[in-house]
């Protein structure tokens, strides 16, 4: 639908949608370190000390993802930045009842008005995607260009022009968010409401009513 | 190799006759050791060896002079000597690796639940 089918020797752009990509888990709390002295649990605080590089066992599942290197750094840089695409119902709780194309259609065309953690993609049998899925900003990884570029045949396809052009703009958009309390500008009787959802939501100092009349 | 100069002139002054009086700045200031007994040979001796004790007095690092060399020599002055953290088998790394790609996933989709749970809700808009 959105995607053109690159040759298996095309530079790599941002767009660029390969599978068998490795994801890393990581446990600062739990480092299993590798070393002569055979297998150990450390908390990461406790190798800080020492500079030297160490050797750990890590979990790595083989994930979907698209490249977001912009195309200039994807030509050059030492390395390449993926976003994981996983389920769409997965990364989008909202939709996880969802059936009727019109609750569908509210749901993809959220990306016209709200800035949202995901990018959507149309299920593509030719790319193996056999329902919707999402790219999740919130999960990235970094594999090896070189490395990456001899393994032309794990990429199934690319974001055509409309949507890599979306694509794009929806990255820069992510990445630049101005982090804020969305409760700040709230009145009275909305932070109230508001509470009643999110109990633990710290009032800010123009917030405080206390003194005042209802 | 310079600390094991500074042993060996510590070494020397338990050995004088001054039962721990002398100092080994005073030693270094000259105003000991006369008529304390011990022999020119000897104190000869001791003098090549607070000479290079004193080298190594100077080397120590000081804070007001930059010292680019000083981090690379605390690099390699502090590998990992001996074992730290629980020592596991094979077996348990691989199921502890396991536990924490399973948390990681449960993790993500508990943090998708929370965020559908806030903003617009689609379906009830509709």
């Amino acid at each position: 639908m959105i995607f053109d089918y690159p040759p298996e020797d095309a530079p790599i752009r941002q767009g660029d949608i390969f599978v068998g990509i490795p994801r890393i888990d990581i446990s600062l709390q739990r480092m299993l370190v590798v070393d002569d002295h055979g297998e150990r649990e450390v908390p990461w605080r406790d190798l800080l000390e020492n500079n030297e590089a160490v050797h750990v066992i890590v979990p790595v599942r083989r994930v979907a993802a698209i490249v977001i290197t912009q195309d200039c750094d994807a030509e050059r840089s030492p390395d390449i930045t993926l976003c994981e695409i996983r389920e769409f119902r997965d990364v989008e709780r909202k939709s996880k009842d969802t059936k009727s194309p019109k609750s569908w259609k509210n749901i993809i065309t959220q990306h016209a008005r709200i800035n949202q953690k995901w990018f959507y993609l149309p299920p593509d049998v030719r790319i193996g995607f056999e329902s919707k899925q999402a790219v999740d900003f919130l999960v990235t990884l970094r594999v090896p260009r070189e490395d990456l570029k001899s393994l032309g045949n794990l990429r199934r396809g690319r974001l055509n022009d409309l949507a890599g052009k979306h694509f794009r703009e929806r990255i820069a958009e992510f990445f630049r968010r101005y982090p804020y309390n969305e409760w700040y500008a709230l009145d009275r009787e909305e932070l109230t409401e508001y509470r009643k959802e999110y109990p633990d939501t710290e009032p800010y100092s123009w917030q405080d009513w206390s003194g005042q009349e209802i | 190799m310079t600390s094991g100069n500074t042993a060996t002139a510590v070494e020397e002054l338990d050995t004088s006759e001054d039962e721990g009086q002398t100092s080994l700045f005073d030693v270094l200031r000259g105003n000991k050791f006369c008529g304390t007994g011990i022999s020119a040979r000897s104190r000869g001796f001791l003098n090549v060896a607070l000479i290079l004790s004193a080298t190594s007095v100077t080397a120590i690092k000081d804070y007001w002079v930059p010292d680019t060399i000083k981090t690379e020599a605390q690099t390699v002055n502090h590998g990992i000597k001996k074992p730290i953290g629980r020592r596991i088998s094979r077996g348990e790394a691989l199921r502890i690796s396991q536990e924490i790609q399973e948390r990681a996933e449960r993790e993500r989709n508990e943090f998708a639940e929370r965020e559908a749970r806030g903003g617009i809700q689609w379906d009830k808009e509709t």
